[in-house]
């Protein structure tokens, strides 16, 4: 026998080693039937169930979305009462004027 | 309605046939199911991953016609991505073992779930979920829903010779973490 079915066999025997202690070890399970039945139900239900659930990703651009929602809607708050205040002039007097100089 | 092909049934569940698609869930709950439960280790997640597996294949089932990849390689594909998220989102919590896990969370609906506590199991899913994504991608595809090379190949994206090496590779890293377990356990 050559070196190198030597060596093919030295790989071989644990891979089989390794393979039969995983065949009996890993199983498969079956899901709770409850479950398997509720979700059917849900997923072939009118459109309006067929939304995914929000995930953590779509929370964060929810609240970013608000927050820049928020900041947007003061700023223009704030702008529209500077310009009444300008309007009526507050910063700008307008029957205030200057004393004559001699 | 069973005995339609997944082809068929795609092309009816993406023109909003919900009964099409309720086939296509029947035939392949089960197996996305396992493969979330080993790699998450508990039924509650195992469920609420199932359920976004579900949710974004009937909500993207359109985009999926083009890909040319099977219906079942594009549900492992993205259960996979759902579980990466999971891991990464769950990384700060320790996660609890398996059979901790069936003395805590038993319940009578799981009967088939109720797998004998052994410490052997707990060591070997122990070691498995030390490995890389991918190898535990790989065993769990193999063993547990026992796909050829080929098929795990179309879900990884890989050839089937790179799945065949990958596999090797795998299992000699897995015996070597086992000895060293055994060895200091």
């Amino acid at each position: 026998m050559r070196e190198t079915d030597h060596r093919n066999e030295d790989l071989i025997e644990p891979i089989s080693g390794m393979e039969n202690r995983l065949q009996m070890r890993l199983t498969p399970v079956r899901p709770d039937p409850e479950f398997v039945d509720r979700l059917r139900k849900r997923l072939t239900s009118p459109p309006d169930t067929m939304l995914e659930p929000p995930t953590g990703f779509f929370n964060i651009f929810l609240v970013l979305g608000i927050v820049s929602g928020s900041v947007l809607a003061l700023t223009l708050v704030l702008r529209l009462i500077i310009l009444i205040l300008d309007e009526l002039g507050v910063f700008h007097p307008k029957d205030h004027q200057e004393p004559l100089a001699f | 309605m069973l005995e339609i092909n997944d082809e068929t049934a795609l092309e009816e569940a993406a023109q909003g046939n919900a009964d099409a698609f309720g086939v296509l869930y029947e035939r392949y709950v089960g197996r996305i199911y396992n493969y979330i439960y080993y790699r998450t280790g508990n039924p509650y997640d195992a469920e609420d991953l199932t359920s976004r597996v579900f949710y974004r294949a009937s909500s993207h089932i359109q985009q999926y016609r083009n890909m040319g990849v099977p219906f079942s390689a594009w549900l492992y594909r993205i259960a996979h991505n759902l579980v990466a998220n999971w891991h990464r989102d769950n990384s700060r919590h320790q996660e609890v073992p398996l059979e901790d896990d069936y003395q805590l969370q038993h319940r009578s609906e799981h009967p088939e779930m109720k797998l004998e506590r052994n410490e052997e199991l707990e060591m070997l899913l122990n070691t498995i979920r030390k490995l890389p994504a991918d190898r535990q991608q790989l065993i769990i595809l193999k063993f547990v829903d026992h796909l050829s090379n080929a098929e795990v190949g179309q879900i990884m994206g890989r050839s089937e010779g790179a799945v065949k090496s990958l596999y090797h590779r795998t299992l000699l890293t897995l015996r070597e973490d086992l000895e060293k377990t055994d060895s200091t356990g």
